[in-house]
């Protein structure tokens, strides 16, 4: 017979409906950087250096690529890590203060669509590499590629949801291990490139399509990886929860996170600057150049890194649907993490090829919409100086801190679109068509500025309007709180 | 209403508990800000001023 209260203790705990206890947060330095390095580290390293190499060009490339991915970590940092890593929350609980109880469900739908869409292009890419290797071993023929790929993602896929059925402590092992791993072939690869093609070659390689304007092509390589590396707004929270303090959870995150993906990106930049109908994908012409036993490696990497980052995203969406109210209690672990991966298994498996036609599309709205959200929660803890209760943020309903107005806070319903109309001015995400002063600011940057600006106006200006309860730290015993909902 | 009442106890608790545990030395200090800073905000600007003339 088990104990209904310890059953929902260690449920809320696990499964991350609530903050976690001090003594819970047991994660060292190394393990936070374990798991910040399997994120980081996946297939889009190609897709992102290939992407730079249509404008700039080897050293400049990757002088410019660091630069981004390190200024995209600050803004995700600064707007995240300190609430998240004090109180043992994850993002979207963390974006409480600045939406609203009921408007912080946006970050979880930004969260939702972010992580389904990034799992869904690494689980394809997994597909593609696990064929290869077996037409590169001859062990099946190219016929076969057509039904192996969609099987292979899907049986990928499946994996990832088998391994998180055992539960958030198995992240702890498995992200150790394939971080060791990708970082070892990674750096194999970036040394096996240059050997085969020959630094003076790759130095020497002109940008595939550069724009007339030297300035308008390095803000864009910064822009990229920027933009790219605010994606990892959702991931700071549920990595950082498990590590007691900022201070122990500072340096993994900027490390493992933001690092790895400019200098693996460095590979999607000297294969796409090398041969560029590979589009930063080294792995055909690295079989081509080095036989299989040249590629195989980088094959390898694909499978591990991509597996890696898909559990670590999967998990981090089960932690955000968890702080639904509604569903804390009436799903199970499994069915949380289902949920998850249904929607990857079936764009990987039925519409990859739709997929990849609009990822454009996809990787513009990444930068378009968590801009202004990190601006307005830097605003709000660095300018305001506001500091979040823990009580609005998991006790909701009327008199309680964050429950604004009807749960959502205007100030922020304005300023996200603020900073996304910003955004799009300075730079159309779908046509790359920019206007001035973006040659010289990018857009991230500025879009978090203004959208920061504008939510710390209007707070300050409607500061007499809100109730002194809703400023100040909230009063759970008033009698006037609620839970917006209690498991069944 | 057992169960909405013990949802509300055991959050309660929870939160006191957590509260109770914070400790402002776990907090970023100035020192960690500096270098933060430093890291991902003056050497991105070294590169892309190295990167533009290299």
């Amino acid at each position: 017979m088990s104990d209904p209260q310890l059953d929902l203790d260690t449920r809320a705990s696990s499964e991350g409906w609530w903050p976690m206890l001090p003594g819970q947060r047991t994660w060292g330095m190394i393990a936070l950087m374990g798991m910040s390095i399997s994120a980081a580290v996946a297939t889009w390293v190609f897709i992102i250096g290939g992407t730079v190499a249509t404008y700039l060009g080897a050293i400049p490339g990757t002088a410019v690529m660091i630069a981004g991915s390190l200024v995209g970590i600050l803004l995700v940092v600064l707007a995240t890590l300190p609430v998240a890593s004090r109180f043992g929350i994850d993002s979207i609980a963390a974006l409480r203060p600045q939406m609203g109880n009921r408007g912080a469900y946006f970050g979880l739908v930004l969260l939702t669509m972010s992580v389904v869409g990034w799992n869904s292009v690494l689980m394809i890419f997994l597909g593609r590499a696990s064929a290869e290797i077996l037409i590169a071993l001859e062990l099946v023929g190219e016929g076969a590629r057509g039904f192996l790929v969609p099987a292979f993602s899907l049986v990928s896929t499946v994996a990832v949801w088998l391994v998180l059925r055992r539960g958030p402590e198995i992240m702890k092992s498995t992200s150790t291990l394939v971080a060791g791993l990708v970082s070892v072939l990674g750096v194999f690869i970036i040394v096996q490139l240059v050997r085969d093609i020959g630094w003076d070659t790759l130095a020497a390689a002109e940008p595939l399509a550069p724009s007339e304007s030297k300035l308008y092509n390095y803000a864009t390589g910064f822009e990229l990886l920027c933009a790219i590396n605010l994606a990892w707004w959702p991931y700071v929270g549920g990595l950082v929860r498990t590590t007691a303090g900022a201070r122990k959870a500072l340096w993994p995150v900027v490390i493992g996170l933001g690092l790895p993906v400019s200098m693996l990106s460095i590979i999607g930049l000297f294969a796409a600057l090398a041969v560029p109908e590979s589009g930063g994908d080294p792995t055909k012409f690295l079989i081509a150049l080095g036989g299989v036993q040249g590629g195989v490696p980088a094959l390898a990497f694909i499978i591990l890194a991509n597996f890696g980052t898909a559990l670590v995203g999967t998990y981090v969406a089960a932690l955000g649907l968890a702080q639904v109210p509604a569903l804390q209690g009436r799903l199970s672990w499994n069915v949380t993490t289902g949920m998850g991966v249904v929607p990857v298994a079936v764009v990987a498996t039925f519409f990859s090829a739709q997929f990849f036609d609009n990822i454009g599309v996809f990787l513009a709205f990444l930068g378009v919409t968590f801009a202004p959200i990190c601006g307005i929660q830097i605003a709000d803890y660095y300018i305001l100086r506001r500091r979040p209760s823990l009580r609005g943020m998991f006790v909701h309903g009327p008199g309680t801190p964050y429950h604004y107005w009807k749960g959502f806070n205007p100030a922020g319903l304005v300023a996200v679109p603020v900073g996304v109309a910003t955004y799009i001015y300075l730079l159309n995400p779908l046509t790359y068509v920019s206007h001035a002063p973006y040659q010289y600011v990018s857009a991230t940057v500025p879009s978090a500025v203004v959208a920061g600006a504008a939510y710390a106006l209007i707070m300050k200006l409607t500061a007499s309007r809100r109730q002194p309860d809703q400023v100040e730290e909230s009063t759970v015993d008033n009698g006037r709180t609620e839970p917006t909902s209690v498991p069944s | 209403m057992h169960q909405k009442a013990l949802y509300e106890e055991l959050l309660e608790r929870r939160l006191r508990l957590v509260e109770a545990g914070i400790t402002e030395s776990d907090s970023l200090n100035l020192t960690d800000y500096a270098l933060l800073w430093g890291s991902c905000a003056v050497l991105p600007a070294i590169l892309l001023v190295a990167g533009w003339f290299a």
